[in-house]
């Protein structure tokens, strides 16, 4: 059906309607005191002298007279009556139809609104968590700057330190080799003096010989703390990862920890073979460094750390088990989040494990954290291995 | 759309257009022109002021050969923009229009938003594409006779069928228009009702018989 045929204005008017039955008998009446003749109205014609009353092209009533001279003129007067009457009913199945169509477009339009209220309902409901979504990004993405930031800084400082350092270490170190071998030459010339003057110098050469191995020994170490400082700040690759093998980074970090925490050496283990995962070292050990570095505070009135390395069949995991007095419920469902510290100020930014979640996230990997209080403390990364 | 009712086929033409474009002066005037056998009083429902209210209506007819009675109801709307559920009300169900240009040159934007809203209500009856509009451009004895060739070229641009000039206040031209439409509207109904094999009525017939006039004298 069409939205127009709601219903039609214009259906025929029948006689009932243009001529109702009481208006008929007021009509008869009225027109019989005028003319002074018996008048009837009829719906059908009776004799061939009744004469229809038209409206619109058809005979909607015949006029019965008493007098048939006067039919004419009667049924003329019931047309005017029927015209007006029309009129009328027109205008009022008009006005119905319009006031039809227009309720449906309001009711139309009343539901299209309906329909964008609930979606802006919605909207509204979803945003509260839309926000915090969002929130939770740009809090991520800080961190990352913020981490960023600093590894790019210590690794300047590291980068210019190790050329600062590495050009005297070079020829502290060559000049102690060249002064070995003086010492080599002068034990010869040595040889060759008489006794008594032999062992004035031996004493003296062997002195000095043990000086300078011990200051050669020195100097290497030197170099191992600056090759240990490279890797820790990936001076040597900032951006482009590579497939790097995590025990040499978890010893190189525990040397690194070693310089805030002297005693880390005699407290931690490392146990298991190698595992490869592709990544920064420079990140993953600052990640490691930072669960050491966590491990030894917790150690500090005692307990011992131990690392192992394994593999299953897709990641590396790592463990870092330490013995120390574990955290208590409130703190551990705490731990992972950023600037939550039990350090007093100044001490600890509570941003070493949310950092080292962070970087191992960034690696495709998991880091889980499980304690008892009183028994110690475990933190299980897992890495995605290189040849899984 | 025409409907068999009976032994009736009942038929409704609508004039449209812009207000005071001259609808309601149109169907009046073609009222009383007409000379068909069958022709009814106009009824009009009208305001205080003259203004169509509702419509204005007669109807004419004929007896086809076949005993048919052929009902054509001649309807004008209002025009201003507010009685759009009038016009909708109206011309759903209807067979045929005659869009009614005022000829005046500065109503153009009037017409304009008329012939939209006309094609607006069509489609709003999904009677977009079947129903027929004659064109008829009203006082257009106004017009200088370059501005009144502009006119009808215009309006020849938006539609099908010819664009006739009239001047409705003097009875000029109303009758062409009605005609063209009627011609129209047989093409589409003799299909469906089989008016010229069933009922013997011709497209001429239908046509010549319905909009029969009396010449008027020129005046």
């Amino acid at each position: 059906m069409r939205p127009g045929h709601i219903n039609a204005f214009d259906d025929r008017l029948v006689g009932a309607r243009l001529l109702p039955r009481r208006m008929r008998h007021g009509l008869e009446g009225v027109l019989k005191s005028l003319i002074g003749k018996e008048v009837r109205i009829c719906d059908s014609q009776m004799t061939p002298q009744d004469r229809p009353v038209h409206y619109d092209l058809d005979a909607v009533a015949y006029v019965q007279c008493e007098d048939p001279a006067y039919a004419n003129r009667v049924a003329m007067f019931i047309e005017q009556i029927c015209q007006m009457n029309a009129r009328y009913l027109m205008a009022s199945r008009m006005h119905r139809k319009v006031v039809d169509i227009d309720y449906e477009e309001l009711r139309r339009r009343n539901e299209a609104l309906e329909q964008s209220r609930e979606s802006y309902k919605a909207l509204s409901e979803n945003l509260e968590a839309r926000v915090a979504e969002q929130v939770e990004q740009i809090d991520a993405a800080q961190r990352q700057v913020y981490l960023h930031e600093r590894l790019s800084t210590v690794g300047q400082l590291a980068a210019g330190m190790a050329h600062e350092i590495n050009n005297p270490l070079g020829y502290i170190t060559n000049n102690l080799k060249v002064a070995g071998s003086y010492v080599d030459d002068l034990e010869a010339k040595v040889a060759a003096l008489d006794d008594n003057q032999r062992r004035e110098f031996a004493d003296i050469l062997e002195d000095f010989r043990s000086l300078t191995s011990e200051c050669l020994e020195g100097a290497l170490r030197i170099s191992t703390i600056i090759g240990d400082l490279k890797r820790f700040s990936d001076i040597d690759q900032v951006s482009s990862t590579r497939d790097v093998e995590v025990c040499e980074i978890i010893e190189s970090a525990i040397r690194m920890v070693a310089a805030v925490e002297p005693d880390v050496a005699s407290r931690v283990q490392v146990e298991g073979g190698q595992g490869w995962v592709n990544g920064h070292s420079g990140h993953l050990s600052q990640a490691f460094f930072n669960v050491i570095h966590n491990a030894c505070i917790a150690c500090r009135q005692g307990g011992d750390i131990r690392i192992t390395v394994a593999e299953d069949e897709t990641h590396v995991v790592l463990v870092f088990a330490d013995s120390g007095p574990g955290m208590d419920k409130e703190t551990l469902s705490r731990a992972r989040e950023p600037f939550f510290t039990t350090r007093p100020v100044g001490d600890g930014t509570g941003l070493g494990l949310s950092s080292a979640v962070d970087i191992v996230q960034a690696h495709n990997g998991s880091l889980d954290i499980d304690s008892v209080p009183g028994k110690g403390t475990q933190v299980v990364i897992h890495l995605p291995r290189v040849d899984a | 759309m025409a409907v068999l009712l009976g032994n009736t086929l009942e038929i409704r033409v609508v004039y449209c257009g812009a207000p005071f474009s001259g609808k309601t002066t149109s169907l009046l005037a073609l009222h009383e022109q007409l000379s068909a056998e069958l022709k009814g009083d106009v009824l009009m429902l009208e305001t205080d002021d003259d203004r169509t209210l509702f419509f204005d209506s007669f109807p004419v007819g004929l007896i086809a050969p076949s005993g048919l009675k052929v009902r054509v109801k001649v309807f004008s709307v209002p025009g201003q923009q507010e009685y759009r559920s009038t016009r909708r009300a109206i011309l759903s169900g209807a067979d045929g229009a005659i869009f009614v240009v005022d000829g005046r040159p500065d109503i153009q934007g009037d017409n304009d938003d008329a012939y939209q809203d006309l094609q607006e209500n069509l489609a709003f009856l999904e009677l977009h594409d079947e129903l027929p509009v004659a064109i008829e451009c009203n006082k257009s004895d106004l017009l200088a006779s370059r501005q009144k060739k502009e006119t009808i070229a215009y309006w020849a641009e938006r539609s099908d069928r010819e664009v006739h000039p009239s001047c409705a206040l003097k009875g000029k031209g109303v009758i062409e228009p009605f005609i063209d439409l009627l011609d129209a509207i047989y093409e589409r109904l003799d299909a469906e009702f089989s008016l010229s094999s069933d009922h013997a009525l011709t497209a001429d017939e239908f046509t010549g018989r319905l909009a029969a006039f009396a010449r008027q004298e020129a005046s």
